[in-house]
């Protein structure tokens, strides 16, 4: 992981600038966008159509075809926000100052999703629309993140100053994403186990396991389209103060 | 309380398209809008 952040570093610093960048992601952008399209629908074929229905929840288990990827999604915006907040509180870069504005807003938003998904999904299979067990508990307080980190940014924005301590708390809020994953094995929860990653291999029917990964291409290129247009309405607001 | 729950389904896919249209259509206006006046 640290070779791979490092290869990272040194080809932002000795090959690429913050316009290039930007260049780059605005001729990504359609292939994108396009791509995003094509898993969707093929997603939402293979997730309405073709997957069976599971012999003890029915149909409800087609909600794992929004819920999984949005919960991917917004820990997938959180890694984005940590790595940028580290980058914008230790070296000030404008780049991932940016990218964490343009990160958030999709961060939050996928993460009220995957909480209501959850809740929706939760309440014909258990009975309960809510339990504070230790994962529905641990995803709640990303939410709290989010949340803090866009209402700081809110707040600040009003007084037309930068608060750069917000990208601290971005940082030790990471502390939470392997607390997450890992709640449904240390803890005893409502919540089930790891279904994907898990020792010994995936265990899911095959129809929904392809369903389940086209839903997550998707998600994987909404969020990327959703970040470029973000990271370029910031630069065009920023670009010329930087 | 297990049953097949179409409603269900059908809740949780509106809010699912409901979001992710709103924020892609939100974005790709503040990206318009700042390009506009960019240029």
């Amino acid at each position: 992981m640290s070779i791979v952040l490092s290869i990272i570093v040194n080809i932002y610093y000795n090959y690429l600038s913050t316009d290039k960048i930007i260049k780059i992601s605005l001729d990504i952008l359609p292939i994108s966008i396009i791509l995003m399209f094509y898993a969707l629908v093929t997603g939402l074929y293979h997730g309405l159509v073709s997957s069976p229905p599971d012999y003890q929840m029915g149909e409800t288990v087609r909600i794992m075809y929004v819920h999984v990827p949005a919960v991917y999604g917004a820990i997938l915006c959180y890694f984005v926000l940590f790595v940028s907040s580290i980058f914008t509180f230790f070296k000030k870069s404008y780049l991932a100052y940016i990218s964490s504005r343009a990160i958030a807003p999709i961060g939050f938003t996928l993460t009220s999703l995957g909480l209501f998904a959850g809740m929706v999904w939760g309440y014909p299979t258990w009975g309960t629309w809510w339990v504070w067990d230790a994962r529905l508990t641990s995803f709640f307080v990303l939410w709290l993140f989010y949340l803090v980190y866009l209402v700081s940014n809110y707040i600040y924005d009003k007084k037309n100053s930068d608060a750069n301590f917000i990208h601290l708390i971005n940082i030790i809020g990471f502390i939470n994403v392997p607390i997450i994953k890992f709640s449904v094995n240390w803890w005893a929860t409502l919540h089930q186990a790891p279904t994907l990653i898990r020792s010994g291999g995936a265990s899911i029917n095959h129809g929904m396991f392809v369903a389940l990964m086209w839903m997550l291409g998707f998600m994987t290129l909404f969020i990327l389209s959703v970040f470029i247009l973000r990271l370029n309405s910031w630069h065009f607001m920023k670009g010329k103060n930087k | 309380m297990i049953s097949s729950g179409i409603k269900y389904v059908y809740i949780a896919y509106t809010a699912f398209f409901v979001l992710l249209t709103l924020l892609f259509v939100i974005s790709i206006r503040m990206f318009l809008t700042n390009k506009k006046k960019n240029d």
